[in-house]
């Protein structure tokens, strides 16, 4: 694939992961390895635009005072710990192992895409002896709200276990990070989901950084892939949220999990035949 | 007197500003240093952009130190320098951040509980940086 070619498909997989909600990686895997790319550098490459969108994002919300850096620190010495292992994993891996895997995260999504509801999260009153000692905590202003909102995190040892899975998941397989994150410090931990969008953020950006480390000392960052792939997405996730506020969010949700089932199916029989 | 410097010098330190300016700055050299690289390489070759193989190096550290001797002797257009530097700065961007994170819990907060665990993540982090594990 030409620079011109991967960059477009680069900008069109971060603003369609961003427009979601489920990350670039999830879009642009698929999509390198149907023309042809080695599916190991693909997750590497994927690996460096989390880290891109990560430190893109992340400033407007810090400015904010949006994300709770207390349970960031907190969580991202599991999440390191998962994304190193998992790193490490990938490389003595099987290629056919590592498709059907990928195709088994896609088709895991297209199914919790498909069951997203705006389900409600029951405010904390009795938190956890171990979230109280970390002081798990805080307070932000919600624009849409018109006040200041207080919350207090909860379960921070079941917390920190799902943490290190979902660093297992991102350095092993490139994708699926900030979904996970997400999910723990919004269901798990019981933060408000706009604390939970921006604390996923600075996590995975770190927890994405252990992964890459790994796959740059083994040699699998191939610059005609990587480069165009982190200049795109990062672009492609600006204008993915700019878009957000205009496009009406179920007609994205459908469009993708038609994309990711037919991809998902496509991943795990291309690995599947060649077994 | 001493105590009451300080406690001005906390009321008037923004993390958020710090922290913000770290990953800001980070991703616009990072994106601008990578995008001059693939600009130098249109110039310097004739059919498009080629951006070579893929890159073998046991380290940040090791990847840049292999590429200024590289560049000084040949005197050629230093776009592999140039991308190289691109990418280890997106690397240390995140891992800049943790180091300013921990200061902040070390100096201001004066939180022994989370200057550990950043320390912990500073740590592992400097491991995978430095080393090669592989």
């Amino acid at each position: 694939m030409s620079f011109a070619w991967l960059f477009l498909v680069s900008i069109v997989a971060g603003g369609l992961g961003s427009l979601s909600g489920v990350g670039g990686g999830v879009v642009l895997i698929p999509v390198l390895t149907f023309f042809g790319a080695d599916i190991k550098e693909a997750i590497a490459a994927s690996t460096l635009s989390v880290i891109a969108i990560s430190i893109s994002a992340a400033p407007s919300y810090i400015q904010r005072h949006m994300p709770s850096l207390k349970t960031a620190t907190f969580l991202e010495t599991f999440a390191i710990s998962g994304a190193f292992i998992g790193a490490l994993t990938t490389l003595v891996t099987g290629r056919n192992f590592l498709f059907i895997l990928c195709g088994a995260v896609l088709l895991f999504f297209c199914v919790s895409l498909w069951r997203e509801q705006d389900a409600r999260v029951p405010v904390v009153t009795n938190q956890d002896p171990l979230s109280r000692w970390l002081g798990l905590e805080g307070c932000y202003y919600d624009d849409v709200e018109g006040r200041t909102i207080s919350y207090q995190g909860n379960h921070a040892f079941l917390g920190g276990f799902l943490m290190f899975v979902a660093g297992l998941t991102t350095g092993f397989l490139g994708m699926g990070g900030s979904v996970l994150a997400v999910l723990i410090l919004n269901r798990v931990i019981r933060l408000p989901t706009k604390v939970s969008l921006t604390t996923s953020n600075l996590i995975i950006g770190v927890m994405a950084l252990a992964g890459a480390d790994v796959y740059l000392e083994a040699g699998l960052i191939n610059p005609q892939l990587a480069i165009p792939v982190i200049l795109g997405t990062p672009l492609g996730a600006f204008m993915g949220a700019k878009l957000l506020v205009q496009l009406q969010n179920r007609i994205v949700r459908f469009i993708l999990i038609g994309v990711l089932l037919l991809w998902g199916i496509e991943m795990v029989m291309h690995g599947v035949r060649k077994i | 007197m001493r105590k009451t410097a300080r406690a001005e010098w906390l009321s008037r330190f923004d993390m958020e500003n710090l922290l913000s300016s770290i990953l800001r700055n980070g991703a616009l050299i990072s994106i601008g240093l990578i995008s001059a690289s693939v600009l130098l390489r249109w110039f310097e070759k004739d059919q498009g952009v080629s951006l070579g193989r893929s890159i073998q190096a046991v380290s940040v550290p090791a990847l840049l130190s292999a590429d200024f001797p590289r560049v000084a002797s040949r005197g050629t257009y230093p776009s592999t320098l140039l991308m190289h530097l691109g990418l280890s700065m997106l690397l240390l961007t995140p891992y800049l951040r943790v180091v300013a994170s921990t200061m902040y819990f070390a100096f201001v907060e004066r939180n022994w509980k989370y200057v550990l665990f950043s320390s912990l993540v500073l740590i592992l982090l400097t491991i995978t940086l430095l080393t090669n594990l592989v």
